[in-house]
């Protein structure tokens, strides 16, 4: 075996190695961000259910249904008449 | 010293005659030995080597598994922002009979928790004590489910576990029901827009890779298949507030006039787009949507009737366009009756020589068939065709109806006659409200949609805008003392419209005591911007003429409208005009 052929040898065996130790690292650190994925994702799952929460309830209670009957009921509001509008030019 | 070497010889020689030879023996056991370890080799081999990967799925099989990761259903909202329908995750309790035995102690703290009497939580273990799975509690929100969860745990009960479930709520209730429809169990779409978007409200689900423990309980996430795509939302074009509106203005006029069902749609002129569609009778999408008496409808667009007087506008709109008329021309309408090839066309009273004006006022049917018969069928169909009749609104709505229009081929004179005043047509409320969009609209068509829309689609021009605004002031008078439908008029505004009181087709002929009444109209007339059609069917009460039935519906809600949409009022009394009456401008 010439010198140049050992070295070449070398540096592949190396190469393998290395890449072999690439792979596992790759995977490890995909895993890992999966798991870290996950952990997000739950999180923004838990902060969906809370905004849809809240939106049921903005939606419950700023119901034009309700502002009617709390403006026309407790506040004693009413559309003005239309003899009492005059438009602004 | 030989004697004793001798003699060693001779022992030894006595030794080995004793000893025999071991070695087919040795060979024997070596050869086992060897075959025994060419045996585990050759197994290894077979293992590692040859059926490796199937043993090795076999493993991964045993502590690795695929689940499903859920995808979002997409938001519905209407065209401001406000939330329709909505997904939010909800846990159900499930147990393994065969591990929570109905005689274990501490079953009472954990029927307390799933709120349920303990007596029927007992029963219910017990009844499938053979089964490993039954479902304790469906559908709790996940704070509830979560504490059933630490209660088994405190109590040391196994077998208990939760399954996660999307529950679709609508928060708007029966008032959006129609358009909306409704999601089954699994959220997926059964009914209205949920069905017709389903595969973009839905997503797609994505899938992992779990590992799970000796107990089947998955302990650590490994890989990511597929990532799930979450639905897209959906705006709706419907404002909730107008909406709101004419489903409870609707709702009390179905109700006051004892009538079987009723729609209202109501569009935008110039974009086409849908600002509110309600019907009645209605269902609460969140409860139990009984399909009795066809509640589930969405009439607006799945029904049809013979529009009646209502056509009358695209009559004279026609002939106007066709030059068959004049918008001073007059109508001889005397005596009152008219024959045609095929029957006969009369109207309530004599009205003698009419214009334009008071044929859509009066609604004279002798004047709208003389109209009909003084134009070729071919052009008249032509027109009437590009206002949309006979041609699908094309929502993509389910079960959307596309209404009939008979070819002109088709026609006899009678045809060409009663379509006039329109019999022998029929529409859904959309359709009819598509076509007075193009009248509101100085002519032009739009497309139609229930999904908000960026930018005005292109478009098409059905008549002239001259003749557009004609028709549309002649149906001014429609509304003032004197017209059918006084009860339509919209204070403070200008508003166009018609009446229309259709006898239903029963198998009989048509009725004479079962009616259809309709108004369809447009504000402000100065340069409309809304169009609505109001159908009552089969109105029971003291009232069933399409003006004091559809028509107050009519002016409630556009009412409302314009005011919510801050439209500029176009029939007040200007400000010095109203200064001067009180006295107050020298």
């Amino acid at each position: 075996m010439t010198r140049s052929r050992l070295v070449w040898l070398i540096v592949l065996v190396l190469a393998v190695i290395s890449s072999g130790i690439g792979v596992v690292y790759a995977k490890n650190q995909s895993r890992a961000l999966f798991v870290q994925l996950q952990k997000v994702r739950a999180a923004t799952d838990m902060a969906a259910m809370e905004w849809g929460r809240l939106q049921l309830e903005l939606a419950s209670e700023g119901s034009l249904e309700d502002v009617m009957r709390i403006a026309g009921g407790r506040l004693k509001m009413h559309a003005p008449e239309a003899a009492n509008v005059v438009v602004v030019e | 010293m030989a004697g004793r070497r001798d003699r060693r010889a001779k022992k030894v020689e006595r030794e080995q005659a004793k000893l025999p030879s071991f070695a087919a023996r040795r060979y024997g056991v070596l050869g086992i030995f060897a075959l025994a370890a060419s045996v585990l080799v050759w197994r290894a081999v077979d293992q590692q080597i040859l059926e490796k990967d199937f043993l090795q799925s076999e493993g991964a099989d045993r502590y690795l598994d695929r689940v499903e990761m859920v995808a979002h259903r997409g938001l519905i909202t209407d065209r401001r922002g406000a939330v329709l329908a909505l997904s939010t995750p909800v846990d159900s309790v499930a147990a393994n009979p065969r591990v929570l035995r109905a005689d274990s102690a501490a079953l009472a703290p954990l029927a307390e928790a799933l709120q349920m009497p303990l007596a029927d939580l007992r029963q219910k273990l017990a009844r499938y004590s053979q089964r490993r799975f039954v479902y304790l509690k469906r559908r709790m929100p996940p704070a509830e489910a979560a504490y059933v969860m630490e209660v088994a745990r405190a109590y040391e009960l196994g077998g208990v576990h939760l399954e996660r479930e999307y529950r679709r709520y609508y928060p708007t209730g029966e008032v959006f029901s129609h358009v909306l429809g409704f999601t089954d169990y699994q959220d997926l779409g059964q009914e209205g827009l949920e069905r017709a978007y389903n595969t973009a409200l839905a997503g797609t689900p994505g899938s992992k890779l779990v590992l799970r423990d000796g107990r089947r309980r998955a302990v650590d996430d490994v890989e990511n298949i597929q990532s799930p795509r979450d639905g897209k939302n959906l705006a709706l074009s419907l404002d909730g507030r107008l909406q709101y509106i004419a489903y409870r203005e609707l709702k009390a006029a179905v109700k006051r006039n004892r009538a079987i069902s009723g729609a209202a749609v109501m569009l935008d002129a110039r974009t086409g787009e849908v600002l509110a569609m309600v019907n009645q009778p209605g269902f609460n999408p969140n409860g139990s949507r009984s399909s009795k008496g066809g509640r589930l409808r969405n009439r607006a667009l799945t029904d049809v009737f013979e529009p009646g007087s209502t056509m009358k506008p695209f009559a004279v709109a026609a002939a106007l366009e066709l030059g068959v008329v004049g918008p001073g021309s007059l109508v001889d309408t005397a005596p009152g009756y008219f024959k045609v090839r095929g029957g006969r066309v009369k109207d309530h009273h004599n009205l003698g020589q009419i214009d334009l004006q008071t044929l859509l006022g009066k609604s004279s049917n002798v004047g709208a068939a003389k109209l009909a018969m003084a134009m070729d069928s071919e052009d008249y169909w032509r027109v009437l065709d590009g206002f949309g009749f006979g041609q699908s609104t094309a929502t993509a709505f389910p079960a959307e109806a596309g209404g009939q229009l008979i070819s002109w081929r088709n026609w006899a004179e009678i045809d060409q006659a009663t379509l006039s005043f329109g019999y022998g047509v029929s529409v859904t409320a959309l359709q009819l409200a598509r076509a007075y969009a193009v009248l509101a609209n100085d002519g032009l068509s739009v497309p139609v949609s229930l999904l908000k829309v960026a930018q005005p689609p292109e478009a098409q021009r059905v008549i002239s805008e001259r003749t557009a605004v004609d028709v549309r002031h002649m149906l001014e008078s429609v509304v003032l003392d004197g017209g059918t439908a006084p009860q339509a008029a919209v204070p403070g505004y200008r508003v166009a419209g018609k009446t229309g009181t259709v006898k239903k087709l029963g198998a009989n002929g048509y009725s004479d005591d079962r009616y259809v009444a309709v108004f369809a109209g447009m504000a402000p007339l100065s340069d409309p911007r809304l169009v609505m059609v109001v159908m009552v069917d089969e109105p029971r009460g003291k009232h069933y003429y399409g003006g004091s039935v559809a028509g107050p519906v009519f002016a409630k809600v556009m009412g409302e409208a314009l005011r919510l949409m801050n439209i500029k009022p176009d029939a007040l009394t200007s400000p010095q005009a109203r200064l001067a009456e009180a006295g107050g401008l020298q």
